[in-house]
């Protein structure tokens, strides 16, 4: 277990080296500036801040103009009944139970540990018609994961948008998705997005789910 | 060895491993880069009253979680919302290369997503391999309490993930 959390944090800080000559002058500058004030410091520093701040506005309204601008390329978020394409569908149907509940029935299942049979039962009707492989997708926890954290924690989950786009291209049918999810407890409501990438097989079955980025709503579970 | 000496080594030896361990608190480079920083000036300016009760290392490790800490209870912190996923995977890759790279990517998840006490017993003791008595010293609890929160925090990663990853 050890070198399986080493290695994980490792991929996740990167190979680069962090500290750098630039982190080392850096620090021996700020270093003389304590041991030798002088106006010409603050003066610099000043000038210094004054441009960190334009910078930090600038990237703060370039954010806000790739935001507005990404939303605008979103196809709007259309009722389930409406859409006409399988795949999205699919998609739409998997991401919907993932994010919704848990209900009586599920919160009772998983109230019996993760092996009961009914669990399995559980898992084979609302899944099977939407995931090539199922037990690779329990095994690799793309199924139930975060109801599983909302059950525990005792809060109730709820998609309040979901995107899905094809991503064009490609030889097989990817689809990146973004669920803004409800999660809420004892009458306060918040809110978390949770992103991803789907591939459907040739089935238009769920075969493979990546780039899953959940921390936010992890987080908000916890 | 004049002080000025001690912080060059200082700095040469521990320069890289607490800006990662900073990293892995914040989660932002820009930001990590800022503390980093802070931390240092902090060893530099506290090099004459260092009693060498502990080792060098504890001594900085103690002052890097403690300056991200404050920066956690900071206004700056409050206002910043997070989104630092950068993800390595591309398309091209073979699929099964993708499937190990989201393993790790939720195992990583799931740590970062622990409440600061249990993610920072997780990046201790497994990252940077420190002993329970120097994790007890940097963070100013007991060796009992450091082996609670080891096992509390494996707990919580195996009901995130069903246990699955902690095999």
């Amino acid at each position: 277990m050890s070198n399986r959390i080493r290695d994980n944090l490792e991929d996740f800080i990167g190979e680069e080296k962090l500290f750098t000559d630039k982190d080392k002058r850096n620090i021996y500058s700020r270093i003389n500036s304590i041991k030798e004030p002088s106006s010409k410091n603050t003066y610099v520093k000043r000038l210094l801040h004054a441009g960190l701040l334009v910078a930090a506005l600038c990237a703060f309204f370039l954010t806000i103009y790739v935001t507005t601008d990404q939303k605008n390329l979103n196809e709007a978020n259309i009722p389930l009944e409406q859409i006409n394409d399988n795949n999205v569908r699919t998609i739409h149907t998997y991401l919907e139970k993932e994010f919704t509940g848990p209900g009586q029935e599920l919160s009772d299942i998983l109230d019996q540990g993760l092996y009961s049979v009914e669990l399995e039962r559980y898992l084979e009707e609302n899944y099977d018609d939407l995931v090539a492989d199922l037990e690779q997708m329990i095994n690799r926890n793309y199924v139930l994961s975060f109801l599983r954290a909302a059950h525990t924690e005792g809060y109730q989950l709820q998609p309040k948008d979901i995107n899905i786009q094809q991503i064009e291209d490609t030889k097989n049918d990817v689809y990146n998705y973004e669920v803004e999810v409800e999660y809420s407890k004892n009458n306060e409501a918040n809110t978390a997005t949770v992103t991803g990438v789907i591939n459907l097989n040739e089935n238009g079955k769920i075969s493979l789910i990546r780039r899953m980025d959940g921390l936010e709503l992890f987080e908000g579970l916890n | 060895m004049r002080d000025e000496d001690v912080f060059d080594s200082l700095l040469e030896e521990y320069g890289e491993s607490v800006k990662r361990l900073i990293f892995l608190y914040v989660r932002d480079k820009a930001i990590t880069d800022d503390l980093t920083q802070e931390v240092f000036i902090k060893v530099f300016s506290h090099m004459n009253t260092f009693e060498h009760n502990s080792s060098y290392k504890t001594w900085i490790y103690r002052i890097a979680i403690n300056q991200c800490k404050d920066y956690f209870r900071s206004w700056t912190y409050r206002k910043i919302i997070f989104n630092p996923f950068i993800e390595k995977t591309n398309d091209n890759t073979p699929e099964q290369i993708l499937i190990r790279e989201d393993e790790k990517s939720l195992l990583t998840q799931a740590i970062l997503s622990l409440p600061i006490k249990y993610r920072e017993i997780i990046i201790l003791f497994y990252y940077n391999e420190l002993k329970m008595k120097e994790i007890s010293n940097i963070l100013q609890v007991n060796e009992s309490t450091v082996k609670t929160r080891i096992s509390r925090a494996r707990n919580l990663l195996k009901k995130k993930l069903g246990g699955v990853y902690l095999e």
